[in-house]
């Protein structure tokens, strides 16, 4: 069945029912991507309303979250221009000698707790901020592959980059985001040894 | 493998994302490299423990609200385009402007693809009675029967259009003879018949009639117009059209042309 055809049968009960179910996904891509609740209603309400005029080009059968998400991205990057962009993008090495260091510095590069123990304790507002902390190209390839759970390939054409980038970004991003937790389950008193958390109220 | 290149697809190592070659080379790497086996356990337990999580936000009803909204906004069909020009419907002269430039270019258009003008038409066929009348002309193809000097101006190979001559004997004419005049450029059957009320002219040539006078009068497919004291009659034929002037009155050239017989 061709888009337009689908389109043209129904196309406002087709748009609610393929494209409006993801928009759960599509406001959390938002607000991780923009790093701020009134950018990201902005963005979110600018990306439907696109993928509604342009519902004719969407090719049924094909991943509609992938689809939505290309046109947030494409909308992100129209709204602010790379040299914006760039401003908040900490490279790669800069990021990773910072965690490095402060881990260091904590005497805890022994790394001695177990992580999977540790990572189990952060909660899921330290994760969000370790998220939205992460440098722009990054946490895009992130958000893409380990929150909208799209695959590979799906997020090397919403990214348009070869998929060899994206396998080297969601590596890069996951390991800054692995770094940025540990931290802050040191941070705030976690330890892997027991069960029991430490810090008192931070976690039951 | 080096170290730095297990570091660029450790995740697709863990995500199970590598190509045969690539997993044999990344396992042989991880077998002697215990920085790479910490690399591949911290991305590991990193995505345990967000599989576990959902990082998926909902969207606050406000937000969803907003949204709906803006949709329903979009699906509103477009009221009709007069709707949407204030300009016209609130200025009935700007309309009342249009359609008199309109009705102007309907009256004016056959004008302007005429083959020439009427004013033209009717002064050139005004001097051919003249000069027929004035013996200016000399007739070639005497013969007092209309059919014999209808098979002779076919004949000649001048015309490019098969041409009728009438039969008036029965209203009291006398056919005088016939000849192929040129005007402007076109070969012209002139036939010339003389009468109690004075020599009629038939003039056929190729191409359409020129637009008629408002005053004109149409009388069974023929169009009665008075111009100079001559009186015209023209009717269009499909290949070609026809001119009868003389000097008669209207009406008694009205009662003349019905006694013709159909060509």
């Amino acid at each position: 069945m061709a888009a337009k055809e689908a389109g043209g049968r129904d196309k406002h009960a087709l748009f609610e029912q393929w494209a409006l179910p993801h928009k759960d996904y599509l406001y959390s891509a938002c607000l991780y991507l923009t790093r701020s609740k009134d950018e990201a209603e902005d963005l979110f309400q600018e990306t439907y309303l696109r993928a509604f005029r342009f519902f004719h080009q969407f090719m049924p059968g094909t991943n509609c979250r992938a689809w939505l998400l290309t046109i947030m991205h494409n909308a992100f990057k129209n709204r602010y221009p790379q040299r914006l962009r760039a401003a908040r993008t900490v490279e790669f090495d800069e990021a990773e000698y910072a965690y490095e260091k402060k881990l260091l510095e904590d005497g805890e590069g022994n790394r001695d707790n177990p992580a999977e123990l540790l990572l189990s304790r952060v909660v899921d507002g330290e994760i969000t901020e370790a998220l939205r902390a992460l440098p722009e190209e990054y946490r895009t390839t992130f958000l893409l592959v380990d929150v909208e759970e799209l695959s590979y390939d799906e997020a090397a054409v919403v990214l348009g980059c070869p998929i060899g980038t994206v396998r080297s970004r969601l590596s890069r991003a996951r390991r800054l985001l692995h770094k940025a937790l540990f931290t802050y389950a040191r941070e705030r008193g976690y330890t892997g040894g027991d069960q029991s958390v430490t810090k008192t109220g931070t976690r039951s | 493998m080096t170290c730095e290149a297990y570091r660029e697809i450790v995740a697709a190592h863990v995500d199970g994302m590598l190509n045969p070659t690539e997993q044999g080379a990344a396992e042989e790497h991880l077998r002697v490299c215990p920085r790479c086996q910490g690399l591949f356990a911290e991305e590991s337990h990193l995505r345990t423990a967000l599989s576990a999580r959902s990082l998926v936000v909902p969207v606050p009803i406000a937000v969803e609200q907003r949204l709906r909204q803006a949709l329903t906004a979009e699906r509103e069909p477009l009221p009709p385009w007069w709707e949407r020009v204030p300009t016209l419907r609130l200025q009935p002269r700007l309309i009342v402007g249009f359609a008199t430039v309109g009705l102007l270019l309907v009256v004016l258009l056959p004008h302007l693809f005429s083959s020439f003008s009427r004013q033209d038409a009717f002064t050139l066929a005004i001097k051919e009675y003249q000069a027929a009348t004035a013996s200016q002309i000399s007739f070639p193809y005497q013969t007092d029967d209309p059919q014999a000097l209808a098979t002779s101006l076919n004949r000649s190979g001048q015309l490019d259009f098969e041409t009728h001559v009438f039969d008036l004997r029965a209203a009291g004419y006398r056919l005088k003879g016939g000849q192929i005049v040129n005007i402007n450029g076109h070969p012209v059957a002139l036939v010339l018949y003389e009468g109690e009320d004075g020599p009629i002219v038939c003039l056929r040539q190729q191409g359409i009639a020129p637009p008629m006078p408002v005053n004109a009068k149409g009388m069974n497919g023929k169009y009665l117009y008075t111009q100079a004291g001559y009186t015209f009659s023209l009717t269009q034929l499909p290949d070609h059209f026809c001119t009868l002037l003389s000097r008669m009155p209207r009406e008694t050239f009205e009662q003349r042309l019905a006694m013709i017989p159909a060509a």
